[in-house]
């Protein structure tokens, strides 16, 4: 399927199904360079002087087609935007050339200090506008198209004036960039604050979408955790088999990031996709 | 293009608010303690922030992210400081060290090589443990290691062009900043080698190698990045120490010599330096190149 998203800046092509570029995977990779359609970066696993990483990354490229995803951009934090942070961002996607840029809708820096993690913001309309100024800054200084990923979340705010979907449309429709949908996240957040996964992506603007996320979780009886560390349950197939088509086919991506199995393994999760897909093409 | 905008309260005082919390040291409970009793109790606290689910109440809720910062970033230190984990084992790292240096330290980068920067002035500072001297060295080594791994590549000096050739008997020598320079009373080089062959649950119950040491003089060591980026590391004699020592913050060829002849060094130095020259040439250690000068960022 060779689905373009078309978006201001162009069109975007449908990469097919990738698996997240991780340490144990490296020398079967190199060495066997297995038909894996492409692969995703933590982009600040290379936004580094020198050294392993940039051989690996530079190996990689190569061979496969190589998106950036973030962890640090705090999109949503009240500190400044850190230019130097994205200078360095800038650069990477100058090497990968990556066709999109994605990071979270979510908070982790705070007066100058970094708390590693996708925290989550409240839903207000003044967030909206706030994140939606900013996520147009970096769109615009990165010149490429810029993803926003929801998150799993365990908590929600008393003050939340809305559903997390309203505050995720409105702030990507606002913004005008693009949404990278974890399904897993969607049936995570699901289970942990008590919605319905439709009534999520029945009411986000799918058009938007450039990629899809898909992961597996733990299951901590009175939650669910975000672990990335298994195999992707049932319940989120269908979620990713309902989304998927609506889509119209984009690039869509398995994250396993702990207790990591095989390549092929690995690899072979993410096919499952293929099964859902073929849907769209029939 | 780049105007920034102020940040609506709201978002200010909540997000002030959770990163006080999930940043308040854990306990060895892994439970979220009463913050401060001028807050009233946490339950009372969270319940004004953050909703209830349908299966926890709100302060439950926020020790998830108490427990995940504190639980991510402890691990993210222990596997910096491999060898400085395997001397304490995980529950005497994690509380003796880990939690009270995060407490200080917190994290200032999004980068998280640098997690680690602070921990040596800390250890020099608070570490309260036996053989201060020993672990602080420990965790150098450790930092290095880090350190070494991504640390930007300078031009090497080539021995096949002559033109560089003469430039380096002319123009100051830079050490590569993959390089890291050790003088150390112990061979911890050696020790970490052996130590390194095992998981920290192996060490909880397993006397520790012996420790090599030398009563009449230093070790020295460099530790540096081949050209294929692995990281080695050697054994090297006092003058091979003092002149890569000297060329770390540049210095001429001569000027090193006489440097040497500081230390009456000369003498012995001499007849080794054309080869380890070589050596050093062939390893890629060496460069024309400033390293506060050459932006080799990816």
């Amino acid at each position: 399927m060779n689905h373009c998203l078309l978006t201001p800046n162009g069109s975007i092509p449908n990469l097919g199904i990738g698996i997240g570029l991780r340490i144990p995977h490296y020398e079967e990779i190199l060495r066997d360079k297995p038909a894996i359609d492409w692969f995703e970066i933590i982009s600040e696993n290379f936004m580094v002087d020198g050294g392993k990483p940039i051989e690996i990354l530079q190996a990689i490229l190569e061979h496969y087609p190589v998106v950036q995803h973030g962890v640090s951009l705090a999109i949503g934090s009240p500190d400044p935007l850190d230019f130097d942070y994205l200078k360095r961002l800038k650069e990477l996607t100058k090497v990968t050339k990556t066709p999109w840029v994605s990071d979270h809708l979510s908070w982790g820096r705070l007066e100058g200090a970094h708390y590693h993690d996708l925290l989550p913001l409240p839903y207000t309309k003044e967030v909206i506008d706030y994140v939606a100024k900013r996520a147009r800054i970096v769109q615009d200084y990165l010149e490429i198209p810029f993803a926003l990923e929801n998150l799993s979340s365990y908590v929600s705010f008393k003050k939340d004036e809305m559903k997390e979907w309203e505050f995720y449309s409105a702030i990507v429709e606002k913004a005008d960039i693009l949404m990278m949908l974890d399904v897993n996240n969607i049936y995570v957040s699901s289970i942990n604050h008590g919605f319905d996964p439709k009534e999520y992506y029945n009411n986000i603007p799918l058009e938007r979408v450039v990629q899809i996320h898909l992961a597996g979780h733990s299951n901590y009886g009175a939650y669910l955790l975000d672990t990335h560390d298994n195999y992707v349950i049932d319940e989120v197939w269908k979620i990713y088999a309902d989304v998927y088509p609506r889509t119209h086919g984009v690039s869509t991506l398995l994250e396993w990031d702990d207790n990591f199995i095989s390549l092929q393994e690995t690899w072979e999760e993410a096919l499952k996709a293929k099964k859902f897909q073929a849907r769209l093409l029939s | 293009m780049n105007v920034e905008h102020k940040a609506p309260k709201i978002l200010i005082e909540e997000l002030s608010w959770f990163a006080n919390v999930i940043s308040f040291p854990m306990q060895k409970d892994h439970k979220l303690p009463p913050i401060s009793s001028s807050f009233g109790t946490l339950e009372k606290m969270a319940s004004d922030h953050i909703a209830p689910s349908p299966t926890l109440q709100p302060h439950q809720r926020i020790e998830i992210y108490h427990q995940q910062y504190w639980w991510r970033l402890l691990r993210l230190l222990r596997e910096s400081f491999p060898l400085l984990l395997r001397l304490h084992g995980i529950d005497s790292f994690n509380y003796e060290i880990g939690v009270p240096y995060l407490a200080r330290y917190p994290s200032t980068s999004w980068s998280l090589s640098l997690l680690g920067r602070h921990l040596i002035k800390w250890l020099q500072e608070h570490y309260k443990g036996a053989h201060a001297s020993i672990a602080i060295d420990c965790a150098r080594i450790d930092m290095a290691y880090s350190e070494s791994m991504i640390a930007k590549d300078l031009p090497p000096l080539s021995i096949k062009d002559e033109e560089a050739e003469q430039r380096a008997l002319h123009d100051p020598l830079f050490l590569q900043p993959s390089a890291h320079l050790f003088e150390m009373e112990y061979h911890l080089f050696n020790f970490r080698q052996k130590v390194m062959e095992q998981a920290s649950n192996y060490w909880q119950c397993h006397p520790l190698p012996l420790l090599q040491r030398n009563a009449m003089s230093s070790f020295y060591v460099i530790l540096y990045r081949t050209k294929k980026s692995l990281l080695c590391w050697k054994e090297i004699s006092h003058c091979q120490y003092l002149l890569l020592v000297s060329f770390q913050s540049g210095m001429r060829l001569e000027e090193a010599i006489a440097y040497l002849e500081k230390h009456h060094l000369e003498k012995e130095a001499l007849p080794h330096l054309q080869q380890w020259f070589h050596e050093w040439t062939v390893e890629g250690l060496l460069s024309l190149v400033d390293p506060k000068e050459k932006e080799t960022r990816c």
